[in-house]
């Protein structure tokens, strides 16, 4: 056996993989190779040292974190139930001029929009509460009600969140999520739209152009691109050329992604 | 997907039971900081429960638990990437945890700070081989590459980690 | 309350075959989903409390010498399945070669959530509406509550009598015109993109082009660049929730209804 053969077993001899003749013909090398010896006893050693790594029992935190995000998901499921009341509280502390109140599902969607900065600097006690009560409705509500909500409820609460002045990192988040996964293509157009709003936040840019790679609708790769190249993001530079090389994207697309490259440049 | 019938989130509980300590264990290895392993793990069990009729069961379900733990890993990295311009090592590094160091001996700790400056896929593909005790065939499913290159890639991440061990003993000697 | 209600309908031959039924709880408003990858859906909202639903098989007409004098028998059988749970109705379609028209009479007050592969024509539903095509047109004639539509090839006209107030709507299409009417006393803000085409209204609009001014950079070949907005704002009646018309290639033609 040579050297680079008994490199190339390596692998397999540390899983312990390696038939009986393999394991002999390796051993007959390394009593005459020192070389081979020395490689193989000190990656052995170091793979055996590993193992006094020991596992680590997962805090309590997780445990109870896990089952409380199962009990949001479900809370969502019946949204129904929730929302309406929800909304209802919500709609009678806000007063806000800008958001005259949609009676909207979608809005607990854009949750962010009620957890983040507060719209009065002294924050009455119940807007504190639904505030509490409202960020224990993760992520995982939003997913049930992007299951059960219909597009136009979804689309309103959109919308309203592009009117925000400042939205803070959740509400983004939120959005990029929507783009990515929102059943409705109306839908997803919208949280383009008021992505764009908040074009100056290196997150949005980043996330836009990551969203641009995995949309498959023509209209959002349109969007998105328009969107992109009027930030002058030159981040999605690579994303453009893609576009135009690969063969399964629609014509229009490569033509925009096409001029789009012209235009960042 | 609307309807979800009771049986089908006992079902996911038993799945965090059994694998949450694994998951955890991936990630803190990975990572080396508690929290944020924890906020992966958690990142886990979302997408499990939110992908869940994708799953087909042909995969076997601990690759494709852990195809999904090696995405949301890579997401998180990617996520360190676009937000400020570090160095990927860098974003998950090694705290010295003064209990632990010492009751597991100091090699364990140079051990550990060698490890944590491999690359971070070189430090996955170690993991699942050496504490998952992941065939080849099922890391290459789960990380999206060759089985070929999964066997390169571990080799060169066992040199890199023994080189990196012998270089951290050596300036601790002198 | 809960009743699970699945009716199975083969089609064989070139009969034209009905399924009736009703919604669960028919004193409130119904919604209707159905895809149909292949053909064009017809939705007609009707005085009566139950859905009726047929299908047609949509032939192209081939004039090869081989056909000449004989007719055609629709050998291919295909399903349609529909499955009724607390007032939500979903038509399956099993995958068929022939392109469909699908017709389907409903309450008139319905939601639809309608995804065709050509084509889809509403008359006469309330609700709200969520419409989605391919290739072909969406035409939705004397319907109201709201509307979110998008085409990626083919034209979408509509006429809305009536809107359900604080609803957000939205209309899209790659290639192909937008021609709405809506009601003249909505309140609402439009948002109008179009790339390559114009814009008529007769509507009374305050027009704003949001010119949020970004403050302008210099890049490296001297060109002035300042963040201006590519969309056009306008505030009909006082403003409103936002309607979106986004076309890339077409004219977007906004009505004052009577």
């Amino acid at each position: 056996m040579k050297c680079e053969e008994v490199t190339g077993l390596i692998p397999e001899f540390l899983a312990g993989t390696l038939t009986r003749g393999e394991m002999l013909r390796i051993q007959a090398h390394t009593v005459s190779c020192a070389p081979c010896n020395q490689e193989l006893e000190s990656l052995s050693s170091t793979w055996k040292n590993l193992e006094h790594w020991p596992e680590e029992e997962p805090p309590e935190q997780l445990h109870k974190g896990f089952y409380q995000m199962l009990e949001g998901y479900q809370q969502g499921l019946k949204s129904s139930q929730v929302l309406p009341s929800l909304l209802d509280r919500l709609s009678r502390l806000l007063t806000h001029p800008r958001l005259a109140m949609p009676a909207l599902a979608a809005l607990i969607l854009v949750a962010g929009l009620f957890l983040g900065r507060s719209m009065d600097h002294q924050e009455a006690p119940e807007v504190a509460r639904l505030r509490t009560d409202l960020s224990q409705m993760t992520q995982l509500v939003s997913l049930s009600l992007m299951e059960n909500t219909s597009s136009s409820e979804r689309l309103t609460g959109v919308s309203w969140s592009a009117r925000l002045e400042h939205p803070d990192e959740r509400v983004i988040d939120t959005l990029l999520t929507i783009v990515g996964e929102d059943p409705s293509v109306n839908v997803r157009l919208s949280a383009v739209e008021a992505l764009y709003e908040s074009r100056h936040m290196p997150r949005v840019r980043a996330g836009l152009v990551r969203a641009l790679a995995r949309q498959e609708s023509p209209l959002l790769q349109i969007a998105l691109i328009d969107s992109l190249v009027a930030m002058d993001e030159k981040g999605v530079a690579a994303q453009l050329q893609e576009l135009m090389d690969n063969r399964g994207i629609n014509p229009v697309v490569k033509q925009r992604a096409q001029q789009g490259l012209m235009e960042i440049r | 997907m609307r309807k979800v019938a009771d049986g089908d989130m006992t079902h996911l509980g038993i799945l965090f039971e059994r694998y949450q300590k694994k998951i955890y264990n991936y990630f803190l290895r990975l990572c080396q900081r508690q929290e944020i392993a924890q906020d992966l793990t958690q990142e886990v069990f979302y997408r499990i429960l939110k992908y869940r009729h994708t799953y087909a069961d042909r995969v076997p379900f601990a690759m494709w638990i852990f195809r999904i733990a090696h995405n949301v890993g890579r997401d998180h990295f990617n996520k360190q990437k676009g937000d400020q311009p570090l160095d990927e090592e860098m974003a998950c590094t090694h705290q010295q945890d003064p209990l632990t160091g010492l009751a597991q001996g100091e090699d364990m700790d140079v051990l550990k700070q060698a490890f944590a400056k491999l690359s971070v896929e070189k430090r996955e593909v170690l993991i699942l081989s050496r504490f998952r005790e992941m065939k080849y065939a099922d890391i290459a499913e789960a990380t999206g590459i060759s089985v070929a290159a999964v066997k390169v890639r571990v080799h060169r991440a066992l040199k890199d980690l023994r080189d990196g061990f012998q270089a951290v003993s050596k300036e601790q000697v002198s | 309350m809960k009743t699970l209600l699945l009716i199975t309908l083969l089609f064989a031959g070139s009969q034209e075959e009905r399924l009736v039924l009703e919604f669960s709880d028919p004193a409130r408003p119904g919604r209707l989903l159905t895809h149909l990858r292949l053909g064009k859906i017809e939705i007609r909202g009707t005085k009566s409390k139950e859905i009726t639903i047929s299908s047609e098989p949509i032939f192209e007409h081939m004039s090869d010498e081989k056909v000449n004098g004989m007719r055609r028998l629709n050998a291919a059988t295909f399903g349609l399945q529909v499955e009724e749970e607390d007032n939500l109705a979903v038509i399956n379609v099993a995958s068929i070669r022939t392109p469909q028209h699908l017709v389907v009479e409903v309450p008139r007050l319905t939601s639809l959530s309608l995804k065709s592969g050509g084509g889809i024509l509403v008359t006469g539903v309330v609700g709200e509406l969520e419409l989605d095509t391919t290739e072909g047109d969406i035409q939705l004639k004397n319907v109201g509550g709201s509307v979110v539509a998008n085409s990626l090839n083919g034209e979408i006209v509509v006429s809305i009598s009536q809107v359900t107030p604080g609803k957000a709507m939205s209309f899209t299409t790659l290639i192909g015109d937008l021609d709405v009417t809506l009601p003249p006393g909505i309140k609402c803000e439009v948002r109008i993109v179009t790339r390559q085409g114009e814009v008529y209204t007769d509507f009374e609009m305050e027009l704003a082009t949001r010119n949020k001014n970004t403050g302008g950079t210099r890049d490296k070949n001297g060109r002035y660049q300042a963040g201006f907005e590519r969309a056009l704002y306008g505030k009909v009646n006082g403003g409103g929730p936002r309607i979106s018309f986004n076309t890339l290639q077409g004219n977007i033609y906004i009505r004052k209804g009577k």
